[in-house]
């Protein structure tokens, strides 16, 4: 009999599971909420169950109802994806009694990764340079007592939870002061509390993807940079970093070493480091299956989605003893195309997708959840997809990945497409100088300004579009006119008399 | 047919022959430029494409509730745009009250109310978070636009809503 697996998520990332575990002879049940009725993955899954309402603790976030369905058609597995219950450790916990294989970390290695600010210490405790941190902040009061040695700006986050959704920045004290005390505001911020850290603009963000056994063999894959960021969402990253030193890159796959060890993680993950000034400082350990995961796929040209099975499974890993660092044969850069308008302060923008076409070649990725007539809805994400390509020569790698944004029309909603053009044009990113603020410091998108040429080609169209709209109309109001009865009887009521 | 338009606070003049419809190439005329026009694609949502010598252009207008024109998209690219004269008439563009003045604030995209935090006949500061506005994860903090009591209010927490929801009153 096929070994059943349990799939409470959505989105892009849902396909990949489906694909991946299908091709590996597993049957793929997926659990989707009615809003996600009419998506891809529905339609794509072996078998769908429908979660009752939208509400997102009454569908995937509800552990309840995704083990009951576990129990119902005796899944095997869960796999969470990422995001929603993916990084909880008493989800996890939840699965393991009631014997279905959570893929993914155990729930003790989640509950330590979970909690930042005492990860945080035992790295330091390790002899790991950390990103310098608060004490935990549970009431306004807390603040009051800690921020006299830091320096502005900085970042305050939720103790527990991932994803840039309560992530504030703060440029001065009064600032700190209020952004904290809206965040306490939140039930689940009162409950775990919240901390902050320095902010620093101009350094970098780089990410260890990793892959550990039960016998403590590591297979390390080509650093990521995932620097650019907007409202903490990853836009643009690439593999390897650009201009990084060699010194400082041994020194990453080391201390993430030593860190894995102490806490015994097994399973996929990544290691998060802030690096400036030739010095790395750790941050955080992402314990999922992430959008990037794509990148390190094409570095080892495997399936992680399967691999992350078989660890799950408590399996060796193939062809690993020891470390094992993957030398990068490519530059990968990938980009998120998100449901968001640039030229409205780049909001989200939903609606259904009236047309839509893309045309790749053998180094391009273009994964996706959108096809003609689907609905983007303002319940979840903007992340709609992920755009990958790949060079020898990071410059060669740049060059495709924006002629082959040029090949993709996506209409009926307004997506970060054009912004991403612009991006990639940008002198700075093509040099190599790419920083944490980079989307204030070295690029602003509200300011590019269309030249000349292209302003007469747009007053042209416009032109064109109006006289035929006009033409059209005056067409419309002689038809109106000669409709009038008083027209018609003239014309023809001889005719209608007689008969 | 002679056009004057302003595009990102340029002013151009355009000519068009009167009996162009684009669906041949055809010439106009633009300040001191000639461009060739053809219509590629007419779709049934409204957007267009069009070759400009023979370029292929993706097209989409922007209009106000008139049904003139507001802006424009070529390609992607947003031009801001307003038609200020068809032959010798003139167009006069009225400028939109600003919803803030009132008190009334409307939603601007579609979403989720996430968090309420004041009810009816509270007293609100000037720049106090009202409710919490969800949508694709995003939260927006939707803040009073303005010092007063809250008059009244047009959703409730978990309340699903549309784009130019009216979301409470101030006064």
């Amino acid at each position: 009999m096929k070994e059943k697996v349990l799939i409470p998520t959505r989105g892009v990332i849902a396909l990949d599971i489906i694909n991946s575990l299908n091709s590996m002879g597993m049957e793929t049940l997926l659990m989707y909420s009615p809003e996600d009725s009419l998506s891809l993955p529905v339609k794509l899954a072996d078998r769908s169950y429908k979660f009752y309402s939208s509400r997102l603790e009454d569908s995937y976030l509800d552990s309840e109802a995704i083990l009951e369905k576990a129990r119902e058609v005796q899944a095997d597995y869960i796999h969470p994806g990422y995001g929603f219950l993916a990084e909880s450790p008493e989800f996890a916990k939840l699965c393991r009694d009631n014997n279905i294989r959570f893929v993914g970390p155990e729930s003790s290695v989640l509950a330590a990764v979970e909690d930042k600010i005492k990860l945080r210490e035992t790295a330091a405790s390790l002899g790991l340079p950390v990103l310098k941190f608060s004490e935990l902040i549970k009431s306004p009061l807390d603040f009051e007592a800690c921020n006299s040695n830091f320096n502005y700006p900085i970042i305050i986050k939720p103790l527990k939870g991932s994803g840039g959704r309560s992530i504030r920045v703060a440029d001065f004290r009064r600032e700190a002061q209020e952004q904290i005390a809206n965040l306490l505001k939140r039930e689940e911020n009162t409950q775990n509390g919240v901390f902050f850290e320095e902010f620093r603009p101009y350094a970098r963000h780089i990410e260890i993807p990793f892959f550990r056994d039960i016998k403590d063999n590591i297979l390390f894959l080509p650093e990521i940079e995932s620097s650019i960021q907007r409202r903490f969402q990853k836009i643009f990253q690439e593999s390897p970093a650009p201009n990084l030193d060699e010194r400082l890159r041994a020194c990453l796959y080391e201390r993430s070493q030593v860190l894995l060890k102490k806490i015994n993680y097994v399973g996929l993950g990544y290691v998060e480091f802030i690096v400036e000034n030739n010095e790395c400082l750790f941050s955080e350990i992402n314990p999922t299956f992430q959008i990037n995961t794509l990148i390190s796929e094409v570095h080892l040209t495997s399936n992680f989605l399967k691999k992350q099975v078989v660890i799950s499974r408590g399996e060796l890993l193939h062809h690993v003893h020891g470390v094992k660092i993957v030398k990068p044969k490519h530059h990968v850069l990938l980009v998120s195309l998100m449901a968001e308008d640039p030229y409205n302060n780049f909001l989200p923008s939903t609606g259904q997708i009236s047309h839509f076409f893309h045309y790749s070649t053998i180094r391009n990725v273009f994964k996706t959840t959108l096809y003609t007539g689907a609905r983007v809805t303002p319940m979840y994400d903007p992340f709609i997809g992920k755009i990958l390509t790949y060079a020898v020569e990071r410059q060669n790698a740049i060059n495709d990945m924006r002629i082959f944004l040029d090949n993709i029309i996506i209409r009926g909603i307004r997506t970060n497409l054009v912004f991403l053009k612009h991006l990639l044009e940008n002198g700075d990113l093509r040099n190599g100088g790419t920083i944490i603020d980079f989307l204030h410091l070295k690029f602003d998108f509200s300011k590019l300004k269309n030249t000349e040429e292209e302003s007469i080609v747009a007053a042209a169209l416009l032109a064109a579009n109006f006289h035929i709209d006009n033409r059209k109309k005056n067409y419309k109001a002689k038809l109106e006119k000669m409709k009038q009865p008083g027209l018609l009887k003239r014309l023809f009521g001889g005719f209608r008399g007689a008969q | 047919m002679k056009y004057k338009f302003q595009i990102d606070k340029k002013i151009v003049d355009v000519e068009i022959a009167n009996s162009a419809t684009f669906h041949s190439p055809t010439e106009i005329k633009i300040d001191n430029n000639k461009l060739d026009i053809l219509i590629g694609e007419i779709r049934e949502d409204g957007a267009l494409s069009f070759f400009v010598d023979n370029k292929l252009h993706q097209v989409e207008i922007v209009r106000d509730e008139g049904g003139y024109p507001q802006g424009i998209y070529v390609n992607e690219e947003f031009y801001s745009v307003s038609l200020l004269k068809i032959d010798s008439l003139f167009y006069y563009k009225e400028k939109p009250v600003s919803a803030s003045k009132s008190g009334v604030v409307k939603s601007f995209i579609p979403g989720y109310i996430k968090k309420i935090f004041f009810s009816v006949q509270d007293r609100v500061e000037e720049n106090d978070i009202v409710l919490i506005h969800e949508a694709m994860k995003m939260e927006n903090e939707i803040r009073a636009p303005k010092s007063g009591v809250i008059k009244s209010l047009g959703v409730q927490e978990g309340d699903n809503i549309l784009a130019n929801h009216r979301l409470f009153e101030i006064e």
